[in-house]
């Protein structure tokens, strides 16, 4: 089974299941992350020999470590499925936590991992990206942050006066659009391994000469731009992990 | 040039404070209760972090630190800002101020008493004790369910259980006991951790960088951080020697985490096994310093003023 885990309104998640589902002989999955946090039973056990899951969602189906080859990972968070308990904070935490380590040992390969700055990856502050991204040979503007700015410490960068944007998702080795420029695509590739998030869309600004300059990153990008190529590449990613699996 | 940040008055903090003036070691406090006459600003351009920190009128380039220590409390709920209403021009200048040191910080190239992003990991439980597996360490054997059923059957694999958190929110352990049992339909409601009963004896492990100090906790209570409350008795806190290997895989793991302070705790059973429950991020060292006197705020004052580059 391959598992899409998305909330219900997050288009790229649902789009993505469907697309995979036209690709692929193996069942497709879509579980929002409202199912998952209900589930009806819960199932996670933790120890020197490994790890594993079992959880029975309302619906009747079952995720669990022997059945899940392969998932896309899109939980932003834990529903608020406590609203009006005196311990919803504490209840959130819990099942956030919970989330957490169930996500980090599904078997197979996981677009992305969980990390405690992310369920579905990590987030990372621009000031970070901003670092990371000069680092793999992107371009990167100035970056900016004071406690004494007049809009109380919000991060600036000039991104000039050009509004062409380009967005790109690395997955894998994989980078989209296929037609990126060799070196752009390079640095975007090397930008998703040293930041550890083997799914990772990037956003860059044209500048006025026709570089394109780093403006920012995110572990759950926009899928629906990608187009058709994307999906092709996603099913292809999804289906050799799953055969170096069984090898 | 060393920062410490937070409340000068916090146990742990004070003790390392005073230990960098016995090294004469060059440091500046960042009180957060004198917000009001702090400012910091930064810049990144290409691999270049630099800016300035404003403390009470002086001025620091942020270049100049080689160590950086925080230990802040929440800055919403510093007693300056009791009564000011959200988004008040107060709340918002502290808001920003912490910010701002923190992503500095996170960049810095400066040997950091811990990054926010490495302690992380302690926000789940059982997350981390998958991350504490991978470096090769025994773990308790945990099931975490709202099947009632199924902790029965865990209980009758496995013997005596404890319960306790999945999150880092209200984290005292507990004995699974009858009355628990009575009432074990509850966890259909919110899904709960359970794990075995390790016999043995508590370490804790408090490593500094390379260094690492070990301290034997005795006690009947489950939970000896709260051994008073427990048995009416205090836990008694012996520094140990573990072996050579142990403590270096205690490193390892803080390493692994991206740690340079954590408090690891471990259990050693009367069969010589090992088991690591969990890995403290912000330790407060102070309550086993105080018993042993190992000198830990040493060590981390040591580890602050001894470098000029970002560990590996």
């Amino acid at each position: 089974m391959w598992l899409i885990l998305c909330s219900p309104y997050d288009q790229s998640g649902v789009w993505a299941y469907h697309g995979l589902k036209l690709r692929s002989r193996e069942p497709v999955e879509l579980v929002t992350t409202e199912m998952l946090a209900c589930a009806v039973r819960f199932e996670h056990r933790v120890g020197t020999d490994g790890s594993s899951l079992n959880i029975e969602l309302a619906d009747g189906r079952t995720i669990s470590s022997r059945n899940v080859k392969g998932t896309v990972n899109r939980v932003l968070q834990v529903p608020d499925i406590f609203a009006g308990s005196p311990d919803r904070d504490y209840a959130t935490q819990e099942l956030t936590a919970l989330l957490m380590s169930l996500l980090y040992c599904l078997p197979g390969l996981v677009l992305n991992p969980p990390t405690p700055q992310g369920l579905s990856g990590r987030w990372r502050h621009p000031s970070e990206w901003a670092v990371l991204a000069h680092g793999c040979g992107l371009a990167t503007r100035t970056y900016s942050q004071s406690s004494r700015s007049p809009d109380n410490g919000v991060y600036w960068q000039n991104w000039g006066s050009s509004n062409r944007m380009q967005s790109a998702i690395v997955l894998g080795h994989r980078v989209f659009p296929r037609s990126l420029p060799a070196g752009l695509a390079d640095g975007c590739r090397t930008l998703a391994a040293v930041s550890e998030t083997p799914l990772l869309g990037l956003d860059f600004v044209q500048t006025d000469e026709g570089g394109w300059i780093f403006a920012g990153a995110s572990p759950c990008p926009d899928f629906v731009s990608a187009g058709e190529e994307f999906l092709d590449g996603l099913a292809e990613e999804l289906g050799s992990n799953q055969k170096e699996v069984a090898a | 040039m060393i920062l410490l940040a937070g409340i000068p008055s916090e146990s742990p903090l004070a003790m390392i404070r005073e230990k960098l003036d016995e090294m004469g070691a060059r440091y500046v406090m960042f009180n957060q209760r004198s917000f009001p006459v702090s400012d910091i600003d930064f810049e990144i351009a290409g691999n270049n972090i630099r800016g300035t920190l404003r403390l009470n009128g002086s001025s620091y380039d942020l270049e100049e630190f080689t160590g950086i220590l925080t230990r802040t409390m929440d800055d919403q709920f510093l007693p300056e800002l009791r009564g000011e209403p959200e988004g008040s021009p107060a709340r918002l200048h502290a808001r920003a101020l912490h910010e701002a040191l923190m992503r500095w910080s996170e960049l810095s190239p400066a040997r950091v008493v811990n990054r926010a992003a490495p302690m992380g990991s302690n926000f789940s439980k059982p997350y981390q004790l998958q991350l504490i597996r991978k470096q090769g360490f025994q773990v308790p054997e945990t099931l975490i369910t709202n099947d009632p059923e199924l902790v029965l059957q865990f209980k009758a694999q496995h013997g005596k259980l404890i319960y306790k958190s999945i999150s880092g929110v209200r984290s005292i352990v507990s004995t699974l006991d009858d009355e628990d049992l009575d009432r074990l339909e509850l966890i259909r409601w919110c899904p709960t951790q359970f794990q075995q009963f390790i016999e043995g004896t508590n370490v804790r492990v408090h490593t500094v960088g390379d260094e690492w100090f070990a301290t034997a906790a005795n006690t009947t209570a489950i939970d000896y951080r709260y051994a008073g409350r427990q048995t009416g008795e205090p836990a008694e806190l012996v520094a140990v020697k573990i072996s050579d290997h142990l403590a270096g895989r205690c490193v390892g793991l803080a390493r692994a985490l991206g740690l340079a302070f954590a408090g690891i705790d471990l259990k050693l059973t009367p069969e010589g096994e090992v088991y690591c429950f969990e890995v403290n991020p912000s330790p407060a060292f102070s309550y086993y310093e105080s018993n042993t006197g190992q000198p830990i705020a040493e060590a981390v004052a040591r580890y602050l003023a001894g470098a000029e580059a970002r560990p590996e």
